[in-house]
Parts: structure tokens; sequence; C-alpha cells
């Protein structure tokens, strides 16, 4: 049971921060749309609160290092150009392009990923900031707290976005 | 003792029934009561919880300034990857760390981009209460053509 270095990272970037971004979503949204003022005790919206705003800087946080770590770490590997002769399994990008049924894999999947992929912790820090800037508030708000909750979801369907097709391309032309 | 003979003992006498559209117009407008009222009483439940929270108001100034700032960021990054995928000189000039190709470039000055718009707006409109249908309908705008200047077969057909 061995993991080369870029497989950890590749683990790290999907497995760990993208995957737990997308899991921690069901949590995140069921507390934002429940915050209504017939649907929460006064003790309840204290309680909730504290417990949102802590796991939307946490998703945020999970956001953020998913990106980094993708753009910065995994997705050179992905795009290093090889040198003549070389075996191309090891050059995820050049050996999808390399065949005209793969292809589609880079030009579509990969070029959409890797920029929606950025939307994610955009609105995600969005939606933390709101969240601890005025807490309690958001209840009595319902047009500010409508807008956060689109902003969540967009968050997410970025995010699955991005998650889908990188389960896919490291199927399709792994990073080893 | 009431006197129960007769054909239909205990049955009420009713007059014609009314017509469809009318009892459905009767339940609209009914239904619409109802959640107005709804809404009054949940206000009136909002003050009562925001006094024992001791609440005081935040305009919504820096909530909006927020939700553009996210949206002027998203835009940034579908407006960049398209204009590298249309100008050569644009994706070299966006190449600012060579492993990562100009996805480096278009990411960081989105992010720029967004982190300044937002510091700027927010301390512009935090005191402010402002119209929060035309915030929604300027991110709305901001988010789809943003996501559709990112989405591979639009910044294609510019290459």
């Amino acid at each position: 049971m061995e993991l080369s270095g870029r497989e950890f990272w590749t683990v790290l970037h999907g497995m760990v921060f993208g995957a737990g971004f997308l899991l921690a979503f069901a949590g995140g949204l069921a507390g934002l749309w429940s915050l209504r003022a017939g649907l929460v005790t006064v003790e309840g919206l204290r309680d909730r609160i504290m417990r949102l705003r802590a796991g939307l800087v946490a998703m945020a946080t999970l956001a953020w290092l998913t990106v980094l770590t993708g753009n910065y770490i995994v997705y050179p590997w992905y795009r290093a150009k090889p040198p003549s002769g070389a075996d191309l399994a090891e050059y995820p990008r050049s050996f999808l392009l390399s065949r005209p049924s793969t292809a589609e894999w880079h030009r579509f999947g990969m070029e959409w990923k890797e920029h929606v992929a950025w939307v994610a912790p955009i609105l995600a820090t969005t939606v933390a900031f709101i969240a601890i800037y005025y807490g309690p508030r958001l209840t009595a708000d319902r047009k500010l707290r409508r807008t956060v909750v689109a902003l969540f979801i967009t968050a997410f369907a970025a995010a699955a976005v991005a998650g889908i097709f990188g389960a896919f391309l490291n199927k399709v032309a792994p990073i080893r | 003792m009431p006197d129960r003979s007769g054909p239909n003992p205990g049955r009420s006498v009713r007059g014609p029934s009314p017509e469809p559209e009318v009892v459905e117009a009767q339940l609209v407008d009914d239904l619409r009561r109802v959640r107005a009222e709804e809404r009054s009483l949940e206000d009136k439940l909002l003050q009562i919880q925001s006094q024992e929270l001791s609440l005081s108001h935040k305009p919504n100034g820096a909530g909006a300034a927020a939700v553009l700032a996210g949206g002027i960021g998203v835009f940034t990054i579908g407006f960049l990857t398209t204009l590298a995928a249309a100008s050569v000189g644009v994706r070299n000039f966006l190449d600012w760390y060579s492993p990562a190709g100009p996805l480096s470039g278009k990411t960081t000055l989105g992010g720029i981009v967004w982190l300044v718009a937002w510091v700027s707006a927010h301390y512009l409109l935090r005191n402010k209460e402002v119209s929060f249908s035309r915030v929604t309908k300027a991110l709305v705008v901001l988010l789809a053509v943003g996501l559709l200047l990112m989405f591979p077969p639009v910044f294609e057909l510019f290459e």
C-alpha cells in the first residue's frame, strides 16, 4: 500500500480538500436554509449561527486549499511537456491530446475544470463573510439570505463540475 | 328531541354550487392572505428575537459589496479566459508562473480584482442601505457572463 509523492498530492487535492468541501455542502445548505424566524428559537439561533460560521469558514478554507494545491502543485505535473521519446503515460495532457478518442477530455474537461473551480472559493468566501458579518441578522433579511443561499449553491455546482471532471481525468490519464 | 324524520334528515339546504373558476379565485385570495399574515407574524417574531439577542441594525451595504465583488471576481476570471484564448500576447502576459502557464495569471489577476473590488465597495457601501434587487440583478448578469466566458465551447470561438 504505497502512494508516490504525486499520487499523495493528487489525493490530498481531490479526495481530502475537494471532497471535504462537497461533502460539507449539505450541512451548510441546511443551516442557511433554516435560518428563518419561524423555524428556530433564540437559543437555537445562537447555537446554529456559531456552528454555521465555523462550518462556512472551514468550507471556504477547503475550497482555497483545493484550488491552490490543484493550480500550483498538481496542474504543473498534468501539463508538463514530455521530452522527445518519453513515455506519454507520464505526461497526462500530452497523453490525452495524442489520441482523438481522448483529446476532448483535455479540450473540454480539463479546460472547463481548471477555470470553473475558482468560482467555488470566491463565492464560498463571500458566503462565509456574510454569515460572520450579519450572523443572526440573516434571519431578518430575506433577500440577503436568499442571495447567500444562491451563491452557496453556485459555489457547490462549480466545485462539483471540477470534482467530477477531476475524477474522470484521473481515471483516463492518472498523475503518477 | 328535534324531528329528524323526512327524506333527508340533517342535510343542510344549499344553493347552486359556484363555478370552479370562482372557487379557485377565492382559494388563491385566501392563500395570499394567509401568506401575508404568515410574513407579518414572522416579522413580529423577528423583532422579538432581535430584542432578545440584543441585535442592532446593520445596513445591507456590506453584504451587497461582498456579493457584487464575488460576481466581479467570477466575471474577471471568465473575461481573462476568453481574452487569453483570443490573443497570444495576453496569453503570454498571463503566464506568471511557467509550470502552471496562463492559468496562474488569470486566477491571480482575477483574485486581485475581486479583492480590490470588495474592499472598495465595502468602504463605499458599508453604512448604506441599498436596493438588494438591483444588486441581485447585477450579480446574476456578472455570474452568467463570467461562467459563460470560461466555458470551453464559448472561449474556443475566439481562438
